[in-house]
């Protein structure tokens, strides 16, 4: 059993490190949380330039042919820098135009995303805020050639940059079993019907409400089957939950890091802090849990990766992570003191995304009863 | 046109300083917990001056490191940044090695790639920052040196490099074969693209060992380290205060010129 990371992992976090350096200080963070679109053209073009975008998409399509755990190293560094850009929604929804869209489908999506030029979102959760295939009320009827979709999205990420939607609607209603009935459509943003409101989020980070009002889709922009939308959403929320996972614990390496620094260099009673018994205990505590939850993180990627069966054990990845960058964000509050509580200091930022993160792609409570119902009970 | 990269695997000068600690006693850097070393920063501007060469005359690029087995780590680096090929001579204590030992494993290995028109170095590596081993190199293998190039190109059979001096640069003409160690001012390196990083996981790294390339590993060091120890830095921090922003300036300055600092 090798645990290390591969030197292509190390090369994807080190190239990931330095752009964040270079190109995405915490200062923009701040400044992109503060406007409403939060997008910044020169640095999506950079990433696509890196082959970011279609790191996951096989060369073929234009991508780089890349695996989803280096992917998972490079959603890591992008929660560590608080990485704000549309990549998240966009590399998402390219996994299942990859898995279950038609050879022209990919042909005409893959490659434009891999090169930047389309950003997606992906509009799945609605009023009820669940994950469930219950939770899908929005409707697609036939009319013709094409579909006509109503409903309302709610939560939905960079719905504000989108070119297009990978919207989940219900095409069918079979009361015994709700994953039945649910169907894909590519839908492009700018169709009259269409409208979207921004939402305030405690972690300003772009999400929306938005409104499907008789839009109409061509059937050629159906990804998969007719009614059989579910499993290929399910295999994405598990996809995604993992990346959220990783994200989380970019972000709780940051703070580790920090904490650990500042305790050392914080002089306090003319000894540095991190010599008092407590921010000892705190400090250890965090190293531990976080290093815990990155690991169990990293084995649920793998198994995503590997294809299989992956249910519980991602869903035992997310919930430690939500919980654990929750807790110990707060604690990292507690070690950095009064500072840490300023809008000025990063902490902050971290702080809200942990609150922020652990509600999507299945919160803590959520993901416990889907571990509950995989070991049988 | 062949040219060589020299590059070396340093501790990640990016880490936090409370990480960073040496054995006063060992007169060795204890290398950090967790972190995995990097390309050394200059170096990594080499293999940029080479690259540059390679787009503009389609060179053959070669990255060469001197070290332990983890040290393939920046060879694949320089791999993912777009260069053709690697070779690493394996030694395990090459931490152990002066300048001049340094400098004599890559002579022998540089000979043994052979048919090379440049040879390019870091113009010195961001852990010892002795500034030697291009240098020495050059010499031992007879060859021109030039240092702290801020830019290389070509110019008829001829090497055009501009080294930098204290207040501008020179503008050097320089038959090939030839050495140069590349400064940071000739900007930022090129990050590995995706497509750059996974195709270098392909490429198979010609590991060498010192017997291989003949060399003959000094007993003695031609070097002596006397101490090693981490300067104890004293910040004092003086608080300007004024009724305005210019007058808080105007004071700052004063007291910079007193200090001598301007």
């Amino acid at each position: 059993m090798d645990l290390n990371f591969t030197e292509t992992q190390d090369i994807v976090r080190t190239t990931a490190r330095e752009f964040m350096a270079r190109y995405y200080p915490k200062s923009l963070v701040r400044e992109l949380e503060e406007e409403p679109i939060g997008f910044r053209e020169d640095i999506w073009k950079e990433a696509a330039n890196l082959g970011w975008l279609g790191w996951v998409i096989p060369e073929e399509y234009g991508g780089v042919g890349g695996d989803f755990l280096e992917l998972i190293v490079l959603l890591e560094e992008m929660g560590k820098a608080c990485f704000m850009l549309p990549f998240f929604s966009t590399v998402i929804c390219s996994l299942p135009i990859l898995a279950a869209g038609t050879k022209e489908q990919k042909e005409e999506l893959l490659p434009k995303i891999a090169q930047g030029e389309m950003i997606f979102s992906l509009a799945f959760t609605e009023p009820s805020a669940t994950y469930e295939a219950a939770g899908i009320e929005t409707k697609a009827v036939a009319d013709g050639n094409d579909y006509v979709i109503n409903g309302t999205k709610l939560f939905i990420h960079d719905a504000q940059v989108a070119h297009s939607f990978l919207c989940a609607a219900r095409t069918e209603t079979d009361k015994a079993n709700p994953e039945n009935g649910i169907t894909l459509f590519v839908v492009d943003a700018k169709s009259p019907g269409i409208k979207i409101t921004p939402l305030e989020a405690i972690a300003d980070d772009k999400q929306t409400e938005v409104i499907f009002k008789d839009v109409k889709v061509s059937k050629d922009a159906m990804i998969g089957e007719i009614n059989q939308g579910f499993p290929i959403i399910k295999r994405l929320l598990e996809q995604a939950a993992v990346a959220k996972c990783a994200e989380m614990m970019g972000g709780a390496d940051w703070m580790v890091e920090n904490c650990v620094a500042y305790a050392i260099e914080r002089v306090q009673y003319g000894k540095p802090i991190g010599s008092y018994g407590i921010i000892q205990s705190y400090l250890s505590e965090m190293w531990a849990e976080v290093g815990i939850a990155k690991r169990l993180m990293y084995y649920a990627a793998w198994l995503v990766a590997q294809g299989g069966p992956c249910a519980k054990e991602v869903a035992m990845a997310k919930s430690l992570a939500s919980e654990v960058y929750r807790s110990q964000t707060r604690m990292g509050v507690q070690i950095f003191g009064g500072i840490g509580t300023t809008r000025e200091h990063d902490m902050g930022l971290y702080y809200r995304r942990a609150r922020q993160a652990a509600l999507l792609f299945g919160d803590p409570i959520s993901m416990r009863e889907r571990v509950a119902q995989e070991i049988g009970l | 046109m062949n040219i060589i990269v020299c590059i070396k695997q340093v501790p990640d000068p990016e880490i936090p300083p409370v990480k960073f600690q040496i054995d006063p006693e060992g007169k060795k850097v204890i290398p950090p917990d967790g972190v995995t070393p990097v390309i050394s920063v200059f170096d990594e501007r080499a293999v940029e001056a080479a690259l540059k060469l390679k787009d503009k005359y389609k060179a053959k690029v070669t990255a060469l490191t001197l070290g332990p087995d983890s040290a393939k780590a920046v060879i694949r680096h320089a791999l993912a940044m777009g260069v053709d090929a690697g070779v690493h001579i394996q030694y395990e204590a090459a931490g152990e090695l002066d300048s001049f030992g340094t400098a004599h494993v890559l002579m022998k290995a540089i000979e043994k790639i052979g048919d090379y028109s440049l040879v390019l170095c870091g113009r010195q590596a961001a852990d010892w920052d002795a500034g030697q081993v291009g240098l020495l190199i050059a010499e031992n293998l007879g060859i021109p040196v030039v240092t702290v190039a801020k830019k290389v190109d070509l110019q008829d059979d001829k090497l055009r490099v501009e080294s930098v001096i204290q207040d501008g640069y020179h503008v050097m003409e320089v038959s090939m074969p030839a050495l140069v160690t590349v400064s940071s001012e000739i900007g930022l390196s090129r990050l590995p693209t995706g497509i750059g990083i996974v195709k270098a996981a392909r490429v198979k790294i010609e590991n060498l060992s010192v017997e291989d390339i003949g060399a003959d590993i000094p007993e003695a060091r031609c070097t002596e380290l006397i101490k090693l120890y981490v300067p104890v830095r004293d910040i004092q921090c003086q608080i300007i205060e004024a009724d305005t922003v210019q007058e808080s300036a105007e004071e700052l300055a004063v007291r910079l010129r007193e200090a001598k600092i301007i």
